[in-house]
């Protein structure tokens, strides 16, 4: 069954229809807010949030754009307003799975490093500017489609990435 | 052909890394690269700044996470589920109740007599209107109400009688009748 037909059952009262749709989206769309706010933890939490309000809001949804793009905006939103409430993150968490340790140390110290200052450059973005990237390079979805899910043209989603791409160079660049 | 300028072959160089340019700009860009060395380089730093975001993606958290979140969310939907049978149900009740007090209003409603003209209609209109209030009173209780004739004679009762409506004469003629028997007394 397709979303649309799995839409169409759960309006009619068929929660295993939603489970269904839960099964289908629920990892690839954690793995995207925790690609973004970097806290398995809390991508659990959004996550589960994201589902909590598609199930309250299916019988509303009028299917004008796809159930991935729709639960995505929902999710897209939903992890920034979480990034604007909470702390700074600690930038520094799981560097450990990136890094290798076999490697020789001075190169792991330049790697850590480089890691640490890309990661509080990325941080530091707008969030328009920096969910546009991290959709653009993490996920490779097109512009149409970030501009679907975060708002606004297909046209400022590229300003918005050339944008972050120029102020990262730049950021980085300069500490060097 | 028209010169490139370093902030137009910055644009054309991240449009490139990302995704791609068509032959003509391409061919553009890298006639501009052949002799800027400074963009040269920018376009070396861009493309290390990709990978290295591409590459700093954070692990699968592991089987023991999806167990959790499955589980969670599983626990969270049947709350959310349970709640709304239970606001269902509820409305539904809502609706039966409602429901039930329309029809109770709509039997009492067609039980109250709407052919029958208000008494103060026939009175305003016709001769004689002890008499018919009289036979108004008899309509409601038989002939038994002859037996308060004398006092129902009384002008006062006929102008009570007057400012009444329908059924409720019945019980304002009672009240003067009381008033009255107590003035014989």
């Amino acid at each position: 069954m397709n979303d649309a037909d799995l839409i169409k059952e759960f309006r009619k009262g068929s929660t295993e229809a939603f489970s269904e749709l839960v099964k289908k989206y629920s990892r690839p769309l954690t793995m995207t807010i925790f690609r973004i706010v970097r806290d398995a933890e809390e991508a659990k939490d959004i996550s589960q949030m994201v589902f909590l309000k598609a199930y309250e809001g299916l019988p509303r949804f009028v299917m004008a754009s796809s159930f991935k793009t729709w639960l995505y905006s929902i999710a897209l939103n939903t992890a920034k307003d979480h990034l604007r409430k909470r702390r700074p993150v600690q930038v520094a968490d799981a560097l450990d799975s990136l890094v290798d340790p076999a490697e020789p140390a001075g190169d792991r110290l330049d790697k850590e490093r480089n890691l640490l200052r890309l990661r509080e450059a990325i941080e530091t973005l707008p969030l328009k500017q920096r969910l546009t990237l991290q959709l653009r390079i993490y996920e490779e979805m097109d512009y149409e489609e970030i501009a679907k899910m975060i708002g606004g043209s297909a046209g400022s989603a590229r300003v918005n990435f050339f944008q972050a791409a120029k102020t990262l160079r730049e950021k980085l660049g300069s500490t060097k | 052909m028209k010169r490139l300028d370093c902030s137009e072959a910055e644009k054309l160089i991240i449009s490139d890394l990302d995704e791609g340019l068509d032959p003509k700009n391409k061919q553009f860009l890298e006639s501009h690269l052949r002799g800027c060395a400074s963009c040269m380089k920018m376009r070396e730093e861009f493309r290390a700044l990709f990978s290295s975001v591409a590459a700093d993606v954070p692990p699968d958290p592991g089987e023991e996470f999806w167990r959790r979140y499955d589980s969670s969310l599983a626990a969270a939907l049947r709350e959310k589920e349970t709640d709304a049978g239970w606001w269902g149900f509820r409305w539904k009740m809502v609706g039966v109740l409602f429901a039930a007090v329309l029809a109770i209003v709509a039997v009492f409603t067609s039980l109250h007599d709407w052919e029958r003209p208000p008494i103060t209609q026939k009175i305003a209109k016709q001769e004689g209107a002890e008499k018919l209030v009289i036979q108004e009173l008899d309509d409601l209780y038989g002939p038994s109400s002859e037996d308060f004739l004398p006092t129902f004679q009384d002008s006062a009762v006929v102008t009570e009688a007057k400012i009444s409506h329908g059924d409720d004469t019945v019980l304002d003629w009672f009240e003067v009748e009381d008033e009255s028997s107590n003035l014989l007394l």
